[in-house]
């Protein structure tokens, strides 16, 4: 909690060193790190594996332009409906795919969100097609939108966190890991499964919406698969037991991808080999080397 | 005329049906033998794309080429699966998951590396059309559709006439019992992911004609090879075919009859099956 606590506040000085691209850097990774927080409420707590979540992120992010530049909706309202948006979306997917497990849930949900990938493709009037929308006002300057950005980051990242600890929670943990025995206790498992999806669609939502602005654009990219995988992948490499472990390894993930590409053209190699050197070696992923390291400094301290 | 028409988008549909059976095979084909699901097949379809056109620069003999390209493939296959693949048969899907996407990573930058960037076309191949029902159907539709009545023979005849497919069939219904007859497990699952690659390096190679081999190309595919495979039941061959054939039909109606919703259709095709059957049609419980 200190650590958590010293980060934000440091984090808070950044915009005073008056670098326009770490101002950008640092507020997209903000963003990132709410996407994979919210992504692992369902990976994580839950035990499900989304392979669809572009479809939340890219839903708000895409309702916010469409309503701002098209219908010329005021930015707050058009902010709010794209995550009003992303909460319907993750219902309506809930009810659908939460009846399946495993790798039956990770394919409906990739299929549902390469289905709005394909209406954002060819539904070129609304959507701008493969060129996307682009002219969307972020309403504040950079400076004060990092602020926003943050504020709306670490307030979400703590209901969240409050929404995992809680009894909830606790039932979602319990349904992962022995769903019969939950159920012999009364609780309706897709009950519980769909506020997980709802309370992770919808932060999604807000980290997608958060990306429009930032941006000023958006482009079918964030609604393409491999964006959906981009969470699955930052909480593996963080570690998805830890509630931080996402956040952690998503501020590794920008940095590392920044300093990469300023090096070579071919940045997705490396990240490949590192994926591989995760899932053979390091199981636990980084916070599960950390917790190691710790356990091994007290066993020897003592 | 309106019968006509209707008979003719079938057969369109039906090319677009082996295009995605064809890609879906391997997938179904390896998940039903070692209980992976193979993401870096789009990699492997890639891949195929890319041999077939070296080997076709070289050879000026697509045949030859297309069925050296995909034994190139197979061998990245059976390479990727002794060193990486044979480490995580036990692990959680999550694992295999993010292991074959981190694998799509790595095979998309070689080919930029390789390859270049700029999407890259062969000359010219099974150009032409063919006058049907009042309307021209190009000669690659043909082609297609035979390519792939051609690969189900060969899965046929390789599953149920071969000493290899006894094996892999004994060893996909009952692990445990066929180790204890001596069968040796290593040889078979390298085997069986090595002729999973080569079926999606078969695909590739066979798109050649009509598309350009392109780094991302693998990427979209995979997303139809694995609605066939999920629809059809996972590891069940004959479901893959059987729906590759509903997907092909009900893409090429439904841009006859409602253009607007022909992008959807796959998908509600999906949920309606999985809401109804949720292990698939031919699927296990």
């Amino acid at each position: 909690m200190m650590l958590v606590s010293l980060v934000v506040l440091s984090s808070l000085l950044i915009p005073l060193t008056g670098n326009k691209y770490a101002l950008y850097l640092s507020t997209k990774i903000w963003i990132l790190v709410l996407y994979a927080i919210a992504f692992n409420v369902l990976f994580g707590y839950s035990g499900l594996l989304s392979f669809g979540h572009a479809l939340f992120f890219s839903g708000s992010a895409y309702t916010l332009a469409i309503l701002v530049t098209r219908l010329n909706f005021p930015l707050a309202l058009g902010f709010v409906c794209g995550i009003v948006i992303s909460a319907l979306f993750s219902i309506a997917v809930g009810v659908l795919s939460l009846r399946h497990r495993e790798i039956h849930f990770a394919m409906v949900t990739l299929a549902f969100s390469m289905l709005f990938w394909g209406i954002v493709m060819k539904w070129r009037d609304v959507t701008g097609g493969e060129d996307g929308i682009t002219g969307v006002p972020r309403g504040l300057p950079l400076f004060w939108f990092y602020y926003f950005s943050l504020a709306v980051v670490v307030l979400s990242s703590y209901f969240i966190y409050r929404f995992v600890k809680s009894d909830l929670g606790l039932i979602l943990e319990g349904i992962r890991e022995n769903e019969t025995r939950v159920q012999f206790s009364g609780h309706s498992i897709l009950k519980y499964r769909l506020y997980a999806m709802l309370v992770s669609g919808t932060f999604t939502g807000v980290s997608g919406a958060l990306w429009a602005l930032l941006d000023r654009t958006v482009t079918p990219t964030i609604s393409h698969w491999t964006f959906s995988a981009v969470p699955v992948i930052v909480t593996l490499i963080g570690g998805p037991q830890n509630f931080l472990g996402p956040a952690v390894s998503t501020l590794i993930y920008v940095i590392v991808q920044d300093i990469i590409t300023k090096y070579t053209l071919y940045w997705q190699f490396i990240f490949g080999v590192a994926i591989l050197a995760v899932v053979l070696f390091f199981r636990g992923g980084v916070m599960g080397i950390v917790e190691n390291y710790i356990d091994s400094l007290m066993k020897g301290g003592r | 005329m309106e019968l006509q028409a209707i008979a003719f988008q079938l057969i369109i549909g039906l090319a677009t049906a082996m295009l995605y059976w064809i890609v879906s095979s391997g997938l179904t084909f390896t998940f039903g033998v070692t209980r992976i699901l193979n993401f870096a097949h789009g990699a492997f379809y890639m891949l195929g794309a890319y041999f077939t056109l070296t080997f076709f620069e070289v050879l000026h003999n697509y045949v030859v080429a297309l069925f050296l390209g995909a034994l190139c493939v197979g061998l990245v296959g059976a390479l990727c699966e002794r060193t990486l693949i044979s480490q995580i048969y036990h692990l959680p899907i999550h694992f295999q998951l993010v292991l074959t996407f981190g694998l799509i990573l790595i095979f998309e930058d070689l080919v930029r590396m390789v390859w270049g960037s700029v999407p890259k076309m062969i000359s010219a191949q099974f150009v032409g059309s063919i006058p049907l029902f009042g309307k021209t159907l190009p000669m690659f539709s043909l082609y297609i559709i035979l390519a792939g009545i051609a690969i189900a023979l060969l899965m046929y005849l390789m599953l149920s006439k071969t000493y290899w497919g006894l094996q892999i069939r004994a060893i996909t219904s009952n692990p445990e019992m066929a180790m204890c007859c001596g069968l040796n497990p290593t040889f078979l699952y390298a085997t069986a992911f090595m002729f999973g690659a080569f079926l999606a390096g078969l695909g590739g190679g066979l798109t050649l004609p009509i598309s350009s081999a392109a780094p991302g190309m693998g990427e979209n595919i995979i997303i139809y090879a694995f609605i066939v495979t999920v629809i059809g039941g996972l590891g069940s061959i004959k479901g893959a075919f059987i729906s590759a054939l509903i997907i092909g039909a009900v893409e090429s109606l439904g841009a006859l009859f409602v253009p607007w919703l022909a992008i959807a259709l796959p998908y509600i095709a999906l949920s309606a099956v999985l809401l109804l059957k949720p292990e698939g049609i031919f699927g296990e419980a």
